[in-house]
């Protein structure tokens, strides 16, 4: 579409940041993971009662699931794939979602991203990029520890980090480290099949305040920073709203986002000049 | 902080013109506020005099700023910039103009702070002087098919519209949402230019046109005298010739108007990211849509109550990034907000506003008449108060037992000219 056109100028000498952002947020897979975060965290807080016996462990949990059914809805996967010439089945799709939750859902179509579990984690992909979902505590995803999630997160936060220009003492693991990794993964390639991101997401209970990321993680042995980078999806706009047809709606894609500016920090040697 | 005895010492009187704008206050206001005569104002503003320690204490709580914010700073920015373009000047009251202006100022000071940590894109905008006097010729038309040419837009619609400015070097913010009254406006300082939005529109397609009028005013009209009409006109031509060139729309819009007429407009009103208003006005402009067919539409539109609010599938507005990308960036390096604010030397609630991507929600109800100019340094002083005051039943005070004003100063809103009006 050719609103996307500065979008296609700007990938060439880009970041993987940049790129992957631009990507999804431009085919509007961000905006999907926005909306499911928000529905889910909604809802898993309207049932959350402590006098029904409910606790920190029971909202985790739940909002996890809802979390991965509202990704399945608003990218038309699992149960809620397309299947024959028979449309989307709007009863289905819109089942106990708010009047809220109904109209900024974003109208994605479906096939644009698809389900791609990991070792039995629930993941998605657009097209050579797969996501998974990792829970983290409030005000501390960025050093979310690896190493105490599961072996296929670990395995992610192993990926090898493709913007590394230049050999770095951080981009390769120190000796000394080594010892606290599971020795499965110590003999897995750093390649996954899909080059894998983590979206990372939190929820302060009492406040209701929530984090939401897309980022590469690092595997953070003797703790450090969680991510290579990441990008906060809380401000990522859920663009076209409004309420899906079926599958003969307009290709719904966010066309109001693009990447941001090229803004960079400047080095030791510029600030000296 | 600095304490009001070093910035005595470092008093730059153009701070206080500028806190004294922000706080939409005439300079007799500020006398009264603090006992002192508006010739003490002057005098301080002018750099005649110099205010004393317990002064620039005083000056400090009357406008709600740290002392700090008056000290002298290297870059004086506000006075090296251009004079803005502000669009219903008469209608707009000097008061407000003053503050629009000194907020763009703000921004212009924070970016410049922020300037010596990031690298913003270089400023790059084409300058193609129109005059003022040639209204009949096709100045504005030529100037926006220079900017396609010179940015390499390439046919068809224009993206972005608001990162396409910032990809060339221009600051874009939303203005705060107390200082509503005044429509979109831009400026050029010495570092960059300056696109000012209002944040209450929240249309997509009217904001992209906004834009690019302000665009316009940016490339034709850096000598012109701001706000006469046919600077207005060449602005909204120079917009409508950016976003709907004349040679590849011409032949796609309606020449009649029926049931199909309109379903065209919705179609070219999502390709091409304006409104239908915009399309129509465009229509009758190249000659498409006789007048008659062009009043008619337009009152059908009034009717369907669409004047204010069109249709459209998008509505999220675009979004500025260069501030809200260089604060996202220096809190990966671990300078945090605080500290920014502490350089910039702003309140902290106008450097949220100036750097966030969206605006800010406006005040809670009521809603401030917008002919009323209310101070944008008291903002955050009043959330925190209602704050305080919805959690416990005890007002409690400010920090170190001085109890913060919880209410603006009656004397801080003002009155409007007589004979003002809302700005369009």
């Amino acid at each position: 579409m050719k609103r996307y056109l500065l979008a296609a100028v700007y990938l060439g000498d880009m970041s993987e940041q940049e790129k992957v952002i631009a990507e999804f947020g431009g085919a509007g897979v961000l905006a999907g993971v926005r909306w499911a975060h928000e529905s889910a965290t909604r809802r898993a807080l309207e049932s959350y009662c402590e006098a029904d016996g409910h606790d920190i462990a029971w909202l985790g949990n739940t909002r996890f699931t809802l979390f991965r059914d509202r990704l399945d809805r608003v990218f038309s996967c699992g149960r809620y794939a397309v299947i024959g010439d028979d449309g989307l089945d709007l009863d289905v799709l819109y089942a106990e979602l708010s009047d809220q939750d109904m109209m900024s859902m974003p109208r994605l179509a479906p096939g644009l991203v698809r389900r791609a579990d990991l070792h039995g984690s629930a993941g998605w992909a657009y097209r050579d990029r797969r996501f998974l979902l990792s829970s983290g505590e409030f005000g501390r995803l960025d050093t979310l520890p690896w190493l105490q999630k599961s072996l296929t997160k670990q395995l992610v936060a192993m990926q090898r980090n493709p913007d590394v220009r230049q050999p770095s003492l951080f981009e390769d693991f120190v000796a000394d480290d080594l010892g606290a990794i599971d020795p499965a993964l110590l003999a897995a390639d750093r390649d996954l099949d899909l080059a894998t991101y983590i979206v990372g997401h939190s929820l302060d209970a009492d406040s209701g305040e929530t984090e939401l990321v897309f980022g590469r993680p690092r595997l953070n042995l003797g703790g450090g920073p969680a991510w290579y980078w990441r990008e906060s999806l809380l401000s990522v706009p859920l663009a076209s709203t409004g309420q899906r047809t079926g599958p003969a709606a307009p290709v719904p894609v966010d066309a109001s986002w693009v990447p941001d500016a090229p803004v960079r920090l400047r080095r030791a040697q510029d600030l000296a000049q | 902080m600095t304490s009001p005895a070093d910035v005595a010492a470092l008093f730059d009187g153009a701070r206080l013109t500028l806190g004294r704008h922000l706080a939409g206050l005439r300079k007799s206001d500020l006398a009264a506020l603090i006992d002192m005569s508006p010739t003490a104002v002057a005098a301080w503003e002018s750099g005649a005099k110099r205010p004393t320690a317990g002064t620039v204490a005083k000056l400090a709580l009357s406008l709600q700023v740290e002392p700090g914010f008056f000290a002298m700073r290297p870059d004086d920015v506000a006075a090296l910039s251009t004079t803005p373009h502000f669009r219903s000047l008469r209608s707009t009251s000097q008061l407000a103009r003053d503050q629009a202006f000194a907020y763009g100022q703000l921004a212009v000071d924070i970016a410049t702070s922020l300037e010596r940590h990031v690298e913003y894109p270089e400023p790059d905008v084409p300058s193609v002087p129109v005059s003022v006097e040639g209204a009949d010729g096709d100045g504005p038309e030529r100037a926006a098919r220079r900017v396609r040419e010179h940015w390499g837009i390439g046919p068809g619609p224009v993206g972005h519209l608001v990162r396409l400015l910032e990809n060339h070097g221009v600051l874009v913010v939303f203005s705060s949402p107390r200082g509503a009254s005044v429509d979109a406006y831009s400026f050029d300082s010495r570092l960059r230019p300056v696109v000012v939005l209002n944040p209450v529109k929240r249309d997509y397609y009217r904001q992209r046109f906004d834009v690019a009028h302000e665009l316009g005013h940016l490339v034709m009209h850096s000598d012109a005298e701001p706000g006469g009409r046919t600077v207005e006109d060449q602005a909204h031509r120079f917009a409508a010739e950016l976003l709907m060139p004349a040679a590849e729309i011409r032949d796609l819009l309606p020449a009649t108007m029926n049931a199909a007429a309109w379903q065209t407009l919705a179609r070219l009103k999502e390709h091409w990211g304006t409104s239908i208003q915009a399309l129509l006005y465009r229509a009758r402009r190249l000659g498409v849509l006789s007048d008659v067919s062009y009043r008619n539409a337009m009152t059908t539109l009034t009717a369907r109550g669409w004047r204010r609010n069109e249709p459209g599938l998008l509505t999220v507005l675009e979004q500025p990034s260069l501030l809200p990308r260089a604060v996202e960036l220096l809190a990966q390096e671990a300078i945090g907000q605080p500290l920014l604010i502490q350089q910039c030397r702003v309140p902290p609630d106008l450097f949220r506003t100036v750097t966030a991507r969206v605006p800010l929600p406006p005040p809670p109800a009521p809603a401030p008449d917008p002919r009323h100019v209310v101070s944008l340094l008291a903002l955050l002083l009043r959330q925190v108060a209602d704050r305080l005051v919805c959690r416990s039943p005890i007002q409690k005070s400010g920090r170190g037992g001085i109890p913060y004003p919880i209410a603006t100063p009656k004397s801080m809103i003002r009155s409007p000219p007589s004979g003002a009006s809302t700005a369009s």
